[in-house]
């Protein structure tokens, strides 16, 4: 009976040595679950990640499109093509959209694995339209208070934007779609 | 009487035995466990990597093994089925490495599905080392939805549908949430309800640019989806309230337009929302040089389609496992077993 309970508890070792060595990222996910992660300096690298990206597409339409910064772009190419198929639909109606910030805070921050992160951060924009060449404003000012929910994953080593939905301050948020995201 | 030498081999191949069994379903649960991976895979799929058919391939030798070697010796059937059903089961997982096939599959009222890998949904569709895609076509009849309370039986979701099979005649088959149907080898099952809702998008002379159908995960009423459009930098977010959204004041708008709205739209290019607020159907929303409408809702239904073999197999294992546990502790056979030769009891 002892043999059989060695016999036993060694399939379950080797079964443990087996996922270890099979499953990529196993030990990263292991201190993920078991609370030895570093949730500290990945958040500060979030925080810092959302505000390039708050900040390069700024850039991208304040200069209609200059392309410059789009490596450091923090965005998912899925991303990248929706904001310059906005661009290339302004350039050709010959206008520009001015972004700019007014405040960012963070309000949310759920880790969902040690490479999938979502964050809601409270953001006020300003938004004009002026025109392309003569930058002579096209528009009035439109202040939106916003609320962002941003679906960040950790590709070789930097937090990247995969989508974001964009909420008025005053919606109700849904329900976030793990499975989903976990899948990115 | 068992020689010494020959004894210490079958003593070596039933712990061998034991090892193996006991490696697949540990690691079958650490692999699912979500301790050391996001969790996004089934039990199946994770038996179906080298490790554990590998490790059911040695269990298959060692209790083949076993069988020769005690053969003769022992005289319990009951061993000689539980032996058997076991190896039939790691058989049946095996084969449902190679033979097994799963998808799901987004259904429309309406809509047909042809059986292309292309019109499964993303990610879902799994073969085996040589399975194919089983050749069926599907066309959506009416969708209904009902509530299932705890107590019930039946209810919940269900589709109506012409179903044909290869070059077999069609017929018509209903699939259910309640439980699966079985047809031509395969499992079909309905997982998840929906709203599809038909948008138009015009141009600004009401010219269509684009119109289809999408199917969104708007159920139950205030859920809250989104699509976009290729052609269009904007996302389109909505929830849909059958029963119409209250405003208070009835009807606000002429002819071809509901009494009450519908649908809550949020409407954003980049980080700028465009419009957010209630829509009628059929009521334009003009947004810059375009404009969207929602023309007419019918109800989605995803399937989940299974076809494994080997699952049949690892069933039929099962079973008669049952059978040798059943012929060993019946009434009287225990005492019959304890007469018998000595050869080692309950050990496989």
């Amino acid at each position: 009976m002892k043999h059989a309970q060695i016999a036993c508890l060694t399939g379950c070792v080797v079964a443990l040595i087996a996922v270890l060595a099979v499953t990529p990222g196993s030990w990263t996910y292991y201190r993920f679950k078991t609370d030895r992660y570093d949730y500290a300096s990945e958040a500060e690298a979030l925080g810092a990640s959302v505000k390039l990206f708050g900040a390069t597409m700024a850039g991208f339409y304040m200069t209609g499109g200059n392309p410059e910064g789009l490596n450091s772009f923090p965005a998912n190419p899925l991303v990248k093509r929706r904001v310059f198929m906005d661009l290339n639909g302004l350039l050709m109606s010959k206008q520009i959209f001015v972004m700019d910030r007014d405040t960012r805070e963070l309000r949310d921050l759920v880790f969902l694995s040690p490479v999938h992160a979502v964050v809601v951060t409270d953001e006020n924009w300003f938004f004009a339209y002026q025109d392309a060449e003569t930058r002579r404003p096209l528009s009035t000012k439109k202040f939106s208070k916003l609320t962002i929910r941003y679906y960040m994953k950790k590709k070789w080593g930097k937090w990247i934007v995969m989508d974001y939905d964009v909420f008025d301050r005053e919606d109700t948020l849904p329900p976030l779609l793990k499975e989903k995201i976990l899948q990115w | 009487m068992v020689r010494p030498d020959r004894e210490s081999i079958i003593k070596f191949f039933r712990l061998a035995t034991l090892s193996f069994a006991s490696f697949v379903p540990a690691y079958g649960v650490l692999r699912i466990s979500g301790l050391f991976t996001a969790q996004t895979t089934t039990l199946i799929r994770v038996l179906h990597e080298l490790s554990p058919q590998i490790a059911l391939l040695l269990f298959i030798v060692a209790v083949v093994c076993s069988i020769a070697l005690e053969w003769g010796v022992s005289a319990e059937k009951s061993l000689l089925y539980l032996r058997m059903g076991l190896i039939i089961m790691a058989a049946g997982l095996i084969l449902s490495s190679f033979v097994r096939m799963e998808g799901k599959i987004i259904l429309t009222e309406g809509q047909t599905f042809s059986g292309t890998a292309a019109e499964y949904v993303d990610s879902t569709l799994y073969l085996g080392k040589m399975a194919r895609l089983p050749r069926f076509s599907l066309e959506a009849g009416a969708v209904s939805h009902s509530e299932r309370t705890e107590f019930s039986f039946g209810g919940g979701d269900a589709v109506s549908a012409s179903y044909r099979y290869g070059e077999s005649p069609v017929r018509q088959i209903a699939v259910r949430s309640a439980f699966p149907t079985f047809s031509d080898g395969l499992r079909l099952k309905v997982v998840r309800f929906g709203y599809s809702p038909r948008y138009r998008i015009s141009g600004q002379d009401n010219e269509v640019l684009e119109e289809s159908f999408v199917s969104l995960g708007v159920f139950p009423p205030g859920n809250e989806d989104s699509f976009g459009v290729l052609s269009l930098p904007h996302v389109f977010y909505l929830r849909y309230y059958p029963s119409g959204i209250d405003e208070g004041s009835g009807n606000k708008d002429g002819a071809g337009v509901a009494s009450k709205p519908q649908f809550f739209l949020r409407l954003t290019r980049n980080y700028d929302i465009l419009f957010r607020g209630p829509v009628r159907l059929h009521e334009v929303i003009r947004f810059e040089r375009e404009g969207i409408s929602f023309e007419e809702v019918r109800k989605w239904v995803e399937l989940s389609v299974v076809r494994d073999y080997g699952m049949t197999l690892f069933f039929a294992g099962c079973f008669l496992v049952s059978i040798s546990l059943v012929i060993r502790y019946r009434p009287g056979e225990k005492s019959a077993a304890a007469n018998r030769a000595p050869t080692g009891g309950h050990q496989l």
